[in-house]
């Protein structure tokens, strides 16, 4: 899948910035979290999307902002070809139907006090989708997609295991018959016997319903399996973008390869041909991100002009990006 | 839930069994007796009025005797007042108390719920800030400071209530009582009340329902204010103890003739047997609202309802 295809969604700009205010009695805004920093990419129908970057780099928010769940600070995001962050409530409502959500929490994510049929049929009711027997029906079916029983639907979340209950949210996500979803660290949570089950079954739904999955994690290797294409985030940037095979067998960016070879790749042939690099320090806080690259403190390349200028993500190869003055392997 | 609330029920006997008992024993083991006020007693008086009330038995029949007067509901005589039993004077005071208490109850829910739920919704604006610096310089204060408080500026300075008396128990005699004895509730309810929303708001449930496009004012009162009010619920108990407890003062600052003034008086006279049953009238009454609140919970809360059903 290359971007060749018409987009399904495009990003451009994102930038979400959350106030940081100080003062009593009367508080001020001090500063800002710039917790993305002018991110753009596309995804085109039935395309899965992978997001990694270490806890903190910006993953959620970017899932969050583009979902309108937060206001952002600026940026544009176009669902085929419509801008939606732009449109009033009610006209984006018909958007929210489109694009929906699965959250890295199953415990949080379902509310305590409703049943699994609840939580299902109120996002019918919102869309008017169904009513009635209908309605039972389709909660049924939706249970029965995420295999889940016709008996599970009168029981509260508690009463289910991680996994059930990530099925559950996947449940409600698919209710409205979306076709974008954001899943945001989706398995991170369960156990890993769990895991590969849950990430299958967003394989097969998305096999069955032709849908696009803009996928977070916080390691490579869980997103190689399942992504077309891979974005690596660092500190709220988009550092490299590519397909997610050539993103292992040609990393470019000196962050991506510290990543890479913190994860152990099933496969011998990248096994032997990547680097060891190791990561040292921290990120910088994204309160005063450094000038120049943001990476430049933590980087085995790096050189003056890294101090000073801020690389921009430019595209190197044919559908692969990196934001890097001296990018590796290219 | 039916095998829920057996089990409420069950415990609620127990501890209010347990609670006669330790309090019957305590009481005895104070020292000084009944009648050890009243000098100069002749020995066969003393005697005399010792068996005239069951002193002289053996202390577990008096036990048994009593724990079969509160099944009954009788309290016994009172030691202080000549004809009068336990049950009387609760029966006079306990309506007193208990419209204040109610009121004073009600008046926390019906500003404290709204005002916390205004603070978390206004999160770190200057109404937020106002409005839980209240909050916590109220609870802060003591309710005979408050009591002392709203009577010098409301009666003494302002001359807009009668000051330290009852009167027949019109309006203008209980509104400063009213404040006194809610004060702290109030407080606590706005603290509660915010802080429990400022959980709901940031879970990930609450943006579950906004990505499903349901409109704000739906997820504020279904997925927002429904989920914080399980822990001020929970604390409907805790919070008629402090009623009680604040009725003891604030009924004795305001000259208010209830059980929370008659409890005091009944420690000063040594008059046992109505301390005694006061007692254990307000524990039953702590435990009454304690199965309450927890029937109240199970029915908004199903992680309660089921837990415990195990
Ligand atoms: N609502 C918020 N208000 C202020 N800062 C936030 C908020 N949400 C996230 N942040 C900050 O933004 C940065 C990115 O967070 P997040 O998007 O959750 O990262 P990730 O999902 O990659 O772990 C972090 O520094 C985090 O502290
Ligand atoms: S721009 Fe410089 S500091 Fe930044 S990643 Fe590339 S080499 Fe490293
Ligand atoms: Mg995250």
């Amino acid at each position: 899948m290359t971007k060749q295809a018409t987009p399904l969604i495009e990003v451009k700009g994102l930038k979400m910035h959350f106030p940081i205010t100080r003062g009593f009695p009367v508080p001020r805004q001090v500063g800002a979290v710039q917790a993305v920093d002018d991110v753009s990419f596309a995804i085109a129908p039935g395309e899965t999307l992978g997001l990694v970057g270490e806890s903190g780099c910006g993953k959620t928010t970017v899932g969050r902002t583009l979902l309108r769940l937060y206001e952002p600070t600026a940026g544009e995001v176009y669902f085929e070809g419509q801008e939606i962050l732009h449109l009033s409530q009610s006209e984006f409502l018909p958007y929210r139907r489109k694009m929906q959500m699965i959250f890295q929490d199953p415990y949080a994510s379902l509310d305590p006090r409703m049943t699994a049929a609840d939580i299902i049929g109120e996002a019918l009711d919102i869309h008017n989708l169904a009513s009635g027997k209908e309605r039972m029906e389709r909660i049924y079916h939706l249970l029965d997609l995420v295999g889940l029983l016709p008996e599970h639907a009168n029981r509260f979340p508690h009463e289910f295991s991680g996994g059930q209950r990530q099925r559950i949210g996947i449940a409600r996500a698919l209710a409205v018959e979306p076709q974008f979803i954001v899943c945001d660290e989706p398995i991170s949570a369960l156990d890993v016997s769990i895991q590969a089950q849950v990430v299958n079954l967003l394989e097969d739904l998305q096999q069955q319903l032709g849908l696009a999955y803009l996928f977070i994690a916080h390691d490579l290797s869980m997103v190689k399996h399942i992504s077309h294409r891979i974005a690596v985030m660092y500190l709220g940037r988009i550092v490299e973008l590519a397909d997610s095979d050539r993103l292992y067998e040609r990393p470019m960016h000196p962050y991506t390869l510290a990543l890479l070879s913190a994860a152990p790749i099933p496969d011998p042939k990248v096994e032997t041909t990547r680097q060891r690099i190791l990561l040292e320090g921290d990120p910088p806080s994204p309160v005063n991100p450094p000038p120049g690259c943001r990476f430049q403190n933590r980087c085995a390349y790096a050189q003056e002009r890294c101090r000073t200028e801020d690389p921009k993500l430019t595209e190197v190869e044919d559908g692969h990006s990196v934001a890097c003055h001296f990018p590796v392997n290219a | 839930m039916a095998r829920y609330l057996m089990q409420r029920i069950i415990t609620m006997f127990l501890v209010a069994f347990f609670v006669v008992t330790a309090t019957f024993f305590l009481m005895r083991a104070l020292p000084g007796g009944p009648f050890s006020s009243e000098r100069n007693v002749p020995e066969a008086i003393l005697k005399n009025l010792e068996r005239r009330y069951n002193l002289d038995k053996p202390l577990h029949e008096q036990y048994l005797d009593y724990v079969k007067g509160v099944i009954v509901w009788d309290l016994g005589p009172s030691f202080k007042y000549k004809g009068l039993t336990v049950n009387d004077v609760i029966n006079r005071g306990f309506p007193i108390s208990a419209k204040l208490g109610g009121i004073s109850l009600l008046l926390s829910i019906v500003v404290g719920i709204p005002l916390g739920i205004l603070g978390a919704m206004n999160h770190n604006t200057i109404g937020d800030r106002a409005i839980s610096g209240g909050a916590i310089l109220t609870a802060a204060a003591p309710s005979f400071v408050i009591a002392g408080v709203l009577q010098y500026v409301f009666a003494y300075k302002l001359g807009w209530f009668p000051s330290a008396t009852w009167g027949g128990g019109q309006l203008r005699y209980i509104v400063l009582p009213i404040l006194a004895l809610s004060s702290y509730n109030l407080a606590w309810i706005v603290k509660l009340t915010r802080s429990s929303m400022l959980e709901v708001i940031n879970q990930d449930y609450v943006r579950t329902a906004r990505a499903k496009g349901l409109r704000e004012l739906v997820i504020v009162y279904r997925h927002m204010i429904k989920n914080a009010m399980v822990p001020v619920v929970a604390s409907l108990a805790p919070m008629t103890a402090s009623i009680l407890t604040g009725s003891f003062i604030v009924e004795n600052v305001f000259g208010i003739p209830g059980i929370g003034r008659e409890f005091v008086q009944s420690i000063t006279n040594r008059d046992y047997t109505v301390t005694l049953g006061m007692t254990v009238f307000f524990c039953l009454l702590l435990v009454g609202f304690t199965l309450i609140a927890d029937i109240v919970l199970a029915f908004i809360d199903p992680r309660v309802r089921l837990e415990k059903e195990g």
